[in-house]
């Protein structure tokens, strides 16, 4: 594989993270680094989308900046907004000074009365950083188009001072969960990832690697019992984090296997909706004779 | 003379990813010259190593949904395996096959790479089972022009599904039309002055305009007489995805009486819903009232709900054995009130359908938007209709075949 040693280098450094990776999700980080372009995550919750950004920081050793997408969000809370407190002070405080208004003006109009959000941030960094554009399908589709200007041009006007343009093109990472359809021209500028739920061999390599100290077999059983209640018919299917707090759980517990009594009491970690609770609970012995776990109780 | 072959094998490799794109085009998933070019740069910044690594580059770069993925799962193998037998026979026919391209007709010229007409040639005998092929694949498609009324209770899960993503972006669609066009938490100078008027104009503290989110309220009324049998399941399950969705809906049905059902349909699986609506709605499959029922919605309801903030969703086939007049009265005050009026129909699906129903002939006056319901396609469609502000009549001759 040495014609690929960018690929294996780039999945060591996510692996250093602690970040466990297959191949497309390697490639995609990959070529979006190297194209420049931003990388469109879509896939269930909890399978670790928000933290590829994280893990991509920390490999390149840039900051990561996040801005988190909601309804109602705007641009003056995406790109920046004066300092209104602070100007008014500023001008209190000059009464008395015998500067000209236009040097006033000038005054307070100026970077120190800049609040920066997200993307001005992003885009005036000095090393060319991480943006997280989390949870994009939560704010509206106006601000989605808004957001493909900054996205292509890498600049922002700024009627006071004038055009900002970016230092250092930002790597970008936009997840979604699918709420809402994103537009085909979002997604013509994107190279898109879909991350489903990791495979029983994947898993338990996540697993073995963040839960350290974990049983072999515990890891095993804890991973076949995932993969079997994310076919159950779910309201909350239980992610990857799910899957971790609940070994973490019983790694405390000093348990090294599973057995339908801890099961039942520490089941509330992965199924957080009352009915699946209930439909686990029905269906458990059955599930746990999946995993390799007779009940054998006493 | 490696180096020569090295060379020849490169321009095919590019002239082979240009054909494979028009190849993924053919098969809907719609690459534009940009995407060739990512391709190809991508490409350049990792040698040809494997086939493997080839096709996830491709792929990272020319997918840009899961659906798309899906396909390219499948084109892949297929595109590349027959290039692979087109090659090798090319090399034995090269010479044959240069002849024979100088005699082709002049409209197959319209395909630049020779690499993509072999293939083309290659793959035209396959292409109709392929395509059946692919439409299997994908349940979502199969299920989009299946009639409701013959949904499965497997089928329903999927249904369940699409509704969730339809109701979400007719959810937003709807407070977005009439949100007033204001910033939220930007400086507002006017506040401001006044706010510090009594300070003697010292300005100490600041104000700030907030949007006013002035979501609009639906409110459903269901048909679930007997003539809607077929269709009032699907219906409420409708119903029941909407207001999962979107918080600001009243619910009713009725079929000789109206029956408020928002706290019934709140709350809990489906099956639990219809489980209570069943015991709190008597005659379910009954006859048809609707003039009745409209007027006491009106009646009961019309003060309280009907204002210029409500969209009024009614589903319905029309099929009256009550009272006309009371019908049109009510739908005349219905329209007058809410902001709009929608009539969807399950049976104006239907290519024959004309809206000749007595009840429906009355009701047609006073209704903003008029559309089938009877398929996902149609809710889709559905959502377009929603989204203009012009009166919309769904017309079963113009664009039946469409549906």
């Amino acid at each position: 594989m040495s014609q690929n040693k960018e690929l294996s280098r780039l999945q060591k450094m996510l692996a250093e993270q602690g970040y466990i990776t297959d191949q497309s999700i390697v490639m995609s980080v990959y070529l979006a680094m190297q194209l420049g372009k931003p990388l469109l995550i879509e896939g269930p919750a909890g399978v670790g989308k928000t933290e590829i950004a994280k893990v991509i920081a920390t490999a390149l050793e840039t900051d990561l900046i996040r801005l988190q997408c909601y309804e109602g969000l705007d641009a003056t809370h995406a790109l920046y907004e004066w300092n209104y407190q602070r100007q008014l002070l500023h001008i209190k405080l000059e009464e008395k000074s015998n500067k000209s208004v236009e040097e006033k003006e000038q005054t307070i109009f100026s970077d120190d009365f800049l609040l920066k959000r997200p993307l001005l941030q992003a885009i005036t960094h000095d090393k060319a950083p991480v943006l997280l554009i989390d949870e994009i399908d939560r704010a509206d589709e106006e601000f989605e188009s808004f957001l493909l200007e900054v996205l292509s041009d890498w600049q922002i006007t700024i009627p006071e001072i004038g055009t900002i343009k970016a230092n250092h093109i930002p790597h970008v990472v936009v997840t979604s969960n699918r709420v809402r359809e994103l537009s085909e021209a979002l997604r013509r500028r994107c190279l898109y990832l879909w991350i489903p739920y990791p495979e029983f061999d994947k898993e338990l390599a996540i697993v073995q690697s963040k839960v350290p100290g974990i049983d072999k077999r515990l890891a095993e059983q804890v991973c076949t019992f995932m993969k079997e209640v994310r076919q159950q018919k779910l309201e909350k299917i239980p992610g990857v984090a799910e899957t971790l707090d609940w070994a973490t759980a019983l790694v405390s517990l000093h348990r090294s296997h599973l057995d339908k009594e801890i099961v039942e009491q520490t089941l509330g970690i992965i199924l957080k909706d009352w009915h699946d609770t209930r439909h686990v609970q029905d269906s458990l012995s059955e599930l746990l004779e999946k995993v390799g776990v007779t009940s054998r109780v006493g | 003379m490696s180096e020569n072959s090295q060379i020849r094998y490169h321009t095919e490799l590019s002239a082979n990813i240009t054909g494979f794109c028009r190849f993924l085009r053919d098969n809907g998933i719609p690459l534009g010259p940009l995407d060739q070019v990512d391709a190809l740069r991508a490409m350049e910044t990792m040698p040809f190593s494997d086939q493997e690594v080839f096709r996830l580059v491709l792929r990272a770069v020319l997918t840009k949904s899961q659906s798309d993925q899906i396909i390219f799962d499948d084109l892949f193998p297929e595109y590349w395996k027959d290039l692979a037998l087109a090659r090798d026979s090319k090399v034995r026919q090269d010479a044959a096959e240069a002849e024979q391209k100088e005699n082709r007709p002049p409209n197959s010229n319209k395909q630049s790479q020779p690499q993509y007409k072999t293939l083309k040639d290659w793959l035209q005998g396959k292409q109709t089972t392929e395509e059946q092929e692919l439409a299997a694949y994908s349940p979502v498609e199969v299920l989009t022009r299946k009639d409701f009324s013959t949904l499965s209770e497997d089928d329903l899960q999927e249904v369940m599904k699409l509704i969730n993503i339809i109701a979400k972006s007719l959810a937003t669609k709807f407070n977005r039309r009439f949100k007033p066009d204001q910033n939220k938490g930007i400086f507002d100078l006017r506040r401001t002055m006044r706010l510090n008027m009594r300070r003697g104009g010292e300005i100490m503290e600041l104000g700030y305009q907030r949007r006013k989110i002035r979501k609009l309220k639906l409110v459903m009324i269901c048909d679930v007489s007997k003539s809607m049998d077929l269709y009032s399941r699907f219906l409420v399950q409708f119903i029941y995805a909407f207001q999962s969705a979107y918080r600001r809906i009243e619910t009713f049905v009725f079929s000789t009486s109206l029956h408020r059902v928002t706290d019934e349909m709140q709350n809990g699986r489906f099956s639990e819903v219809l489980q209570r609506l069943a015991e709190t709605v008597p005659g379910w499959s009954g006859g048809t009232k609707i003039g009745t029922s409209l007027k006491t919605f009106v009646d009961e309801y019309g003060r309280q709900l009907l204002n210029d903030r409500t969209v009024v969703l009614i589903m319905s086939d029309g099929w009256d054995t009550g009272d006309i007049e009371n019908l049109e009265g009510s739908m005349a005050q219905i329209q007058q009130k809410a902001a709009k009026v929608v009539w969807l129909n399950p049976l104006a699906g239907s290519p024959k359908f004309e809206p000749s129903v007595r009840g429906m002939q009355a009701a047609l006056p006073y209704i903003d938007v008029f559309a089938p319901v009877h398929s996902l396609e149609s809710l889709r469609n559905l959502v377009k209709y929603l989204g203009k502000s012009k009166r919309f009549m769904y017309q079963s001759g113009n664009t039946a075949q469409k549906l």
